[in-house]
């Protein structure tokens, strides 16, 4: 039983930075790897802040969410000029970037030791230490993102996005111009993606700056190219399905060596699948929207 | 000054390991405009089997590299055949070619962790042993491998751009660089010719596993790091100008190097990155790129 319940926390928390991944590849039509950056500082301000006070979950994963915004937002306004893989390129330099910010500020984040011993959220009358009430904890914090998300999207702001991915002339000839809707998306996104990293460190009670690699983004990745990235509720179905089939692997009787490597495997045998067969993911539109130009 | 001089040996030879990786991934990307992030990982093999018929199998040193390349050249080959050609249709966007080329890396990468092992290994003892010694120049050290690295960089981009100009092959990837369709048009089959540029920019890589592999040890995200720092100068030295790519590369390797001088090493690999990332947003057409 605890167990499952562990596995809905990280399926909320892949989740999570999937919906942060997804606003801004599906809707806003950017493609970043830095999503790991974002969780790495959404999880070290929880770290940093719940180790010293514990009562202050809600506005340590506040911080992480702001600062996250900022440096989103800062991002997205310096790299307004690059687009495509030149974005790809950029997002990668700016995750090694904050890595090594983050290793080189040992006072707050532990440096290459990182921050052990984060408590999970609670206050002096009410601890979430077993995991049933963490989870119940995780998936209202989960559902909150994911209505925020959904409102955000079928609002006038979503209809701009979505227009602005089509056809961004139009878009601008209509007064909807890109580069402040594109600052904007990448601001919620990375706030968003702190969220999850936040409720990631209240998890695993450790963090260091390796966990922040492109590595994450890679798994993040996988559950949105495995949901599809035009449909919303698919994305909690993507997480479930792979930690599905993580999971499932553990159960294999693997060689240790080979087990090591399982989980990097499947994923990347997961991404190639589905750009080969099914780029628009499980569940997906049959006809592929963009096509029409 | 003898430090400083010390740092620009260094520098150079850091420069011509990032290049080795680097004007490969220009060339690929140049002209087939795939963001083949799976170059890591080929690399990581090539270094692996560098080490693994050399060690395990006894092989000489050429033997090895032989058998190396070949693998490297044929998986290129088949990442452009297999996987690139399928996910490149015209109906989706450019970005799913960066989820299959991810995914590829990772895949191919583990997949080397597990058949060899994650632990870390090393090429050195398994193919120079103690023959790899260096020189003392005015008191500044220059290790045989650093001094290899450079030479061998230097004669592979030349080797490379004479192909370019010269063969009929290289006539052919240059023509498709410029235009695909009106390439095909005059009977040059553009789908073939990507299929070359792949194996080339992998047979390129060849000694960028080997040099890596002795300058670090081997562990399976080698590839991978050394990619890291490969494409984006491959991008900051412009996209379509290998001479840009390389002599980028060499400049990041001795800027990273002399950096030293100021800041502390623990800031060394951000300070690189935020510089070339600058150098991106400031002229997104690369540093020795034409203007769009």
């Amino acid at each position: 039983m605890d167990y499952f319940v562990g596995l809905v926390i990280l399926a909320s928390i892949y989740t999570i930075g999937a919906l942060s991944l997804n606003i801004l590849q599906g809707h806003g039509g950017v493609f970043s790897v830095a999503t790991a950056a974002f969780m790495g500082i959404g999880a070290y301000a929880t770290g940093a802040v719940t180790v010293e006070y514990p009562a202050l979950f809600l506005p340590a994963m506040a911080i992480g969410a702001v600062l996250s915004a900022l440096l989103g937002y800062g991002f997205a306004q310096l790299t307004l000029r690059v687009n495509g893989d030149y974005m790809v390129v950029a997002s990668f330099a700016l995750v090694v970037i904050v890595g090594q910010t983050i290793l080189n500020l040992p006072a707050i984040t532990g440096g290459g030791m990182g921050i052990p011993g984060i408590p999970r959220p609670g206050t002096d009358d009410v601890q979430l230490n077993d995991n049933l009430p963490f989870a119940i904890f995780c998936v209202a914090i989960t559902a909150l993102v994911y209505l925020a998300c959904h409102f955000i999207l079928k609002s006038p702001f979503g209809d701009a996005l979505r227009t602005l991915r089509e056809d961004p002339i139009a878009a601008s000839a209509l007064g909807r111009y890109p580069r402040r809707f594109r600052a904007a998306v990448f601001a919620g996104s990375s706030a968003i993606a702190a969220i999850s990293g936040s409720v990631y460190a209240h998890y695993i009670s450790y963090i260091s700056p390796a966990d922040f690699t492109v590595k994450l983004t890679i798994t993040i990745l996988t559950v949105v190219v495995v949901a599809g990235t035009n449909r919303l509720w698919a994305i909690p179905l993507g997480a479930a399905v792979v930690i599905g089939l993580t999971e499932g692997a553990r159960y294999l009787p693997l060689p240790d060596q080979i087990a090591a490597g399982a989980d990097q495997i499947l994923f990347g045998a997961l991404l190639v699948a589905f750009a080969l067969l099914r780029p628009q993911g499980l569940i997906g539109p049959k006809k592929d929207t963009r096509s029409a130009k | 000054m003898r430090e400083a001089l010390q740092l620009l040996v260094d520098g150079l030879a850091e420069g011509s390991r990032i290049a080795l990786v680097a004007v490969g991934f220009s060339l690929i990307y140049g002209v087939t405009k795939t963001l083949h992030l799976a170059h890591g990982a080929i690399i990581t093999l090539g270094a692996y089997l560098i080490w693994w018929t050399s060690s395990a199998l006894g092989a000489p040193l050429p033997v090895a590299l032989a058998i190396a390349a070949i693998a490297m050249v044929l998986l290129g080959m088949g990442h452009e055949r297999f996987l690139y050609r399928t996910v490149r249709r015209p109906s989706t966007s450019n970005l799913i070619i960066v989820v299959a080329a991810l995914g590829a890396g990772i895949l191919l990468q583990n997949l080397v962790g597990v058949v060899f092992g994650f632990d870390t290994k090393s090429i050195r003892d398994a193919t120079l042993g103690a023959a790899s010694g260096g020189l003392q120049v005015a008191g500044v050290a220059i290790p045989f491998t650093d001094l290899g690295a450079f030479v061998v960089a230097i004669v592979v981009f030349g080797a490379l751009v004479a192909f370019l100009r010269y063969t009929k092959m290289g006539r052919r990837i240059r023509a498709v660089e410029a235009n695909p369709l009106l390439s095909s048009v005059v009977g040059v089959d553009y789908r073939r010719v990507y299929v070359w540029t792949f194996g080339i920019g992998s047979l390129v890589a060849l000694p960028a596993s080997f040099f890596i592999g002795l300058n670090s040890g081997l562990f399976t995200t080698i590839g991978f790091d050394a990619m890291m720092i490969g494409f984006v100068v491959a991008f900051a030295g412009g996209i379509g100008s290998l001479s840009g790519t390389f002599f980028a590369s060499l400049l990041i390797g001795v800027v990273q190097s002399l950096s030293l001088l100021l800041i502390p090493s623990s800031w060394q690999q951000a300070f690189t990155f935020a510089l070339m990332l600058l150098i991106l947003l400031a002229r997104p057409q690369g540093l020795f790129g034409k203007a769009a």
